[in-house]
């Protein structure tokens, strides 16, 4: 080992391991980029759980297509004995850690996103408060989509640091909540039926979830908030639009007066 | 085949043509492993073909009708409802002798288009009972109290045929529905009967917590209960001795009277199962694969019986795979209240009149609705394709 030459280790290099190497990182890098194109374009003609399940796959596809191709490349440019894998890992690992220590942490958090499953495609997730739906969970990075039509990189360095907020966790169940300030001098009863059938007859509404109206008098007034889950998560931001329009005309309709706070108080 | 007349022939189980059971009790027919693999063939081939294009037109009935209208009048002539109310006077009969003070009301759900209000009507009209009209669309919003008045006051027999038009799906369409429910199922207003159909029952049911353990509903009809209204459909009118023949394979699809109810075709079997037990669509259908006999010079051979060739079933209006679903909306909103005016459409969907006109004008181009009077209603043809788009949505659906 004194004399140990890292050179050594690798097999001596011929033609046809070069093509074989080349053929099985081209085949790896096709069938990644087929499988991150084809199954979201399925994925989005479906609905629901079948929806999210496609695109849960994906990043699971991927690493054992990464994994499948290391194992068929390592034996073609080393020996695979512990002798000579002990060495470069090593080798290697102090280099990469070094040089590209956050780099490398985030492709481990990667493996660890795709093991644990702390967001899956199509989930809604909040990371470093920024919100919006799972599209790509990619080897270093997980791309969120907000609801702003913005593409948002985290890197999955996060995962070790940063608390992530799942919407939906992988179903299709996402909560919504729709939010009233009234002035406290109301019928409460009527108003907490109201709110409940505005919900209930929402078009929107997933009727396999409850929907809860909560009260909660503040010293400002009377806070009320519709706890209800739509059909599909995407459809997240009509469906509180929708409850909040037509909460709004049936409040007016009953005499409800709504609470207004000065922006800036004492003012 | 020849029984002497002394012998007797082994009695065949009867089958019960229109037969109200408990909703636990309807039996959907099953879906055949071969059947589900041909629809999922057609979803995948949809699939993958763009079908975005509205534009495209249904698959032209007419151009594939060979028989005059009239003809087809004759082989299959319209359904008449008097069997089925004589049917549910058979279901209702323990109830209305016992059982009254126990449970005041019964609700019968009615799948689409099976005529249930007129049916109910009908037994109505049959036992004296005292027809309630729905309320007018100012009184559902007003939560008008008014509309209770029609009730007899000498808590008399009662029929409301039409549950489905006492509601909308809107913060203030609730109210007056639940006013009337609550004393009704408790027999405050006497004992009567309530019609409803089978999609606004599953949103009522959610909103307004009706337990479903008085209800009934009429049995799905399969393959032995088609071949039977069909043989008693082309009999009516038809005095020649008609022959039902696949156009494919030659086979007898419907029997003679003397065997219908024993035997049943392979093609009528699958024809229930795809309209789900519905007996109007599959009479539709049915109606629809009816083709004259190309070869005339057979047709001479033949002399006096008739053959009727049994095309393949249709597959109905075909929604194109969209992502609006807005479409959605619209037809669930049709569906939940059996048919909407434009303008009430307007006051339960979250989006603009002129959207919504231009939506129906579109569903209408594809042969999913229609205007009837002055609601706009899912057609025949249009139902199962948009049960199976609400369906493949997640949307809320009815119990069949």
């Amino acid at each position: 080992m004194d004399n140990f030459n890292i050179a050594n280790i690798f097999i001596k290099p011929d033609f046809e391991n070069f093509v074989e190497v080349l053929l099985i990182i081209f085949g790896t890098l096709l069938l990644i980029q087929s499988i991150q194109k084809l199954f979201p374009w399925i994925a989005n003609r479906l609905h629901g759980a079948s929806r999210l399940f496609i695109l849960a796959t994906i990043p699971l596809l991927r690493l054992i297509l990464i994994l499948t191709a290391f194992i068929l490349i390592t034996p073609r440019i080393i020996e695979p004995s512990l002798q000579n894998l002990i060495p470069l890992l090593g080798t290697l690992g102090i280099a990469l850690g070094f040089a590209f220590k956050d780099f490398v942490s985030s492709l481990i958090a990667g493996v660890v996103a795709v093991s644990e499953r702390p967001y899956h495609n199509g989930d809604w997730i909040t990371i470093n408060g920024i919100y919006g739906e799972v599209k790509h969970i990619g080897t270093r990075a997980v791309q969120i989509v907000t609801p702003d039509d913005t593409a948002a990189y985290i890197p999955h360095i996060k995962l070790w640091t940063e608390p992530i907020l799942n919407a939906n966790n992988g179903t299709p169940a996402l909560q919504c909540v729709a939010n009233f300030y009234l002035h406290p001098d109301h019928d409460a009863v009527r108003v907490k039926q109201l709110l409940h059938d505005v919900a209930l007859t929402s078009p929107y509404l997933n009727f396999e979830q409850p929907v809860v109206v909560v009260v909660q008098d503040q010293p400002w007034g009377t806070h009320y908030r519709i706890r209800a889950y739509p059909i599909e998560p995407y459809q997240q931001f009509h469906f509180i639009s929708d409850m909040t329009v037509r909460a709004k005309a049936g409040l007016k309709h009953l005499g409800v007066t709504f609470n207004v706070t000065h922006a800036i108080p004492n003012i | 085949m020849n029984i002497q007349p002394s012998e007797k022939p082994e009695k065949p189980e009867e089958t019960e043509l229109w037969d109200y059971v408990p909703i636990s009790n309807f039996d959907c027919p099953i879906v055949l492993s071969a059947d589900v693999a041909r629809q999922k063939w057609r979803m995948l081939k949809r699939f993958f073909i763009h079908t975005d294009d509205f534009s495209a037109p249904m698959r032209g009935e007419e151009a594939l009708q060979t028989f005059s209208q009239k003809r087809l009048d004759e082989l299959v002539a319209a359904i008449d409802w008097q069997a089925a109310v004589d049917g549910l006077d058979c279901a209702l009969d323990d109830w209305m002798l016992n059982q009254l003070d126990e449970n005041p009301v019964k609700i019968i759900v009615g799948q689409p288009f099976l005529g249930n209000g007129e049916i109910l009507a009908r037994w109505g009209g049959r036992h004296n009972a005292r027809l309630i009209a729905r309320p007018t669309i100012k009184q559902i919003f007003d939560n008008d109290p008014s509309w209770l008045d029609n009730w007899p006051e000498s808590k008399g027999f009662w029929v409301l045929p039409e549950l489905d038009k006492c509601f909308l799906r809107h913060a203030e369409g609730l109210a007056l529905v639940r006013r009337f429910l609550a004393p009704a199922l408790n027999g405050d207003l006497g004992s009567g009967l309530i019609g409803c159909d089978s999609w606004s029952w599953a949103f009522l049911r959610r909103a307004c917590f009706i337990p479903s353990n008085n209800a009934l509903t009429l049995q799905a009809f399969d393959g032995k209960r088609l071949s039977i209204l069909f043989t008693q459909l082309a009999g009516c009118a038809d005095h020649e001795q008609a022959k039902f023949l696949n156009a494919k394979t030659g086979k007898a699809v419907l029997f003679d009277s003397q065997h219908a109810a024993n035997d049943v075709s392979k093609d009528l079997a699958q024809l229930a199962m795809r309209c789900r037990g519905n007996v109007e669509i599959a009479r539709l259908f049915w109606r629809e694969s009816l083709r004259d006999k190309p070869d005339k010079k057979t047709l001479e051979n033949s002399a006096s019986e008739t053959s009727i060739w049994v095309d393949s079933f249709m597959e109905g209006a075909i929604i194109p795979n969209t992502n609006d679903e807005n479409i959605a909306l619209t037809l669930h909103a049709l569906l939940i209240h059996n048919g909407l005016s434009a303008a009430t459409l307007a006051d339960v969907l979250p989006f603009s009149d002129y959207h919504i006109m231009e939506l129906l004008l579109r569903l209408k181009s594809l042969g999913i609705v229609k205007l009837h009077h002055d609601d706009w209603k899912i057609t025949l043809m249009g139902y199962l394709a948009s049960r199976q788009h609400l369906s493949a949505h997640n949307f809320l659906l009815d119990d069949f």
